[in-house]
């Protein structure tokens, strides 16, 4: 996908999947070092990253960057955003 | 002190909210929201219940289990909820395959609520008003009492 790409839609798990290998490629040894405990959302499409405080101030910053965007929101250094709980862990 | 009266069923919290996809006055539909104490994030909404709301997802994420393993990947679109009476308050909310709307850590610190959990039920109460009355209180307990024998004369 190019960043002229706007009509292109993606499925969750695609998203998912680019936004974690744009990570690991381009954002991980660097966030590391500067935001562990900061949110990140990775735009799939830029490949651009949002490092905030808080998971909605880091996808707020992603919109205003490219409002077409599609993100993979990423708590640094966690295995993933949020914990889920015990009724979510069993529901899902 | 404001506060707001929940349920407790089969030994987990309950409370009514209202999600809105502006965030403006009157909007919204109105859920019976499970407490999830050990979810970190804003709101979860059963998938049809976002559907019907119009929620736009644009975001994926991954939760982490309480069994230590990662979930399959969630999509998330940004909306407001509050406790129902109260101003809305934005935040994400997740678009899940669970039965029941859930509320995790993230609305009550957003909408800036504590939760107190008794056998028969639940309050959910305005955090900054709980802890400053608390702090009233405990102030006036270390106020030395007035001294014996002072005597209050009438004029």
């Amino acid at each position: 996908m190019t960043n002229n790409d706007k009509s292109a839609i993606l499925s969750t798990r695609e998203i998912a999947d680019r936004g974690k290998a744009i990570y690991k490629a381009k954002w991980e040894e660097k966030l590391l070092k500067t935001s562990t405990g900061k949110f990140v959302a990775i735009d799939v499409r830029t490949g651009d990253a949002s490092v905030a405080d808080t998971s909605e101030e880091a996808i707020r910053t992603a919109e205003k960057k490219d409002p077409q965007g599609y993100f993979h929101l990423i708590r640094v250094g966690h295995k993933a955003a949020y914990a889920a709980g015990w009724y979510m862990s069993h529901a899902s | 002190m404001p506060h707001r009266i929940g349920k407790l069923d089969q030994g987990h919290p309950y409370i009514e909210i209202t999600v809105s996809l502006d965030g403006k006055d009157g909007t919204g539909e109105k859920y019976t929201a499970l407490i999830d104490t050990g979810y970190s994030g804003f709101v979860s909404l059963p998938l049809m219940a976002a559907l019907k709301l119009g929620l736009q997802p644009h975001t994926t994420v991954q939760y982490e289990l309480a069994n230590g393993k990662v979930s399959d990947p969630v999509p998330m679109a940004l909306a407001h909820a509050c406790c129902c009476g109260d101003g809305f308050v934005s935040g994400l909310v997740g678009i899940s395959e669970a039965p029941s709307v859930t509320v995790g850590m993230e609305f009550l610190r957003t909408c800036g609520k504590g939760l107190m959990v008794f056998s028969t039920g639940i309050v959910v109460v305005d955090e900054k008003e709980f802890l400053d009355s608390m702090k009233a209180a405990a102030n006036a307990l270390k106020e030395p009492p007035e001294p014996p024998g002072k005597a209050i004369t009438a004029s």
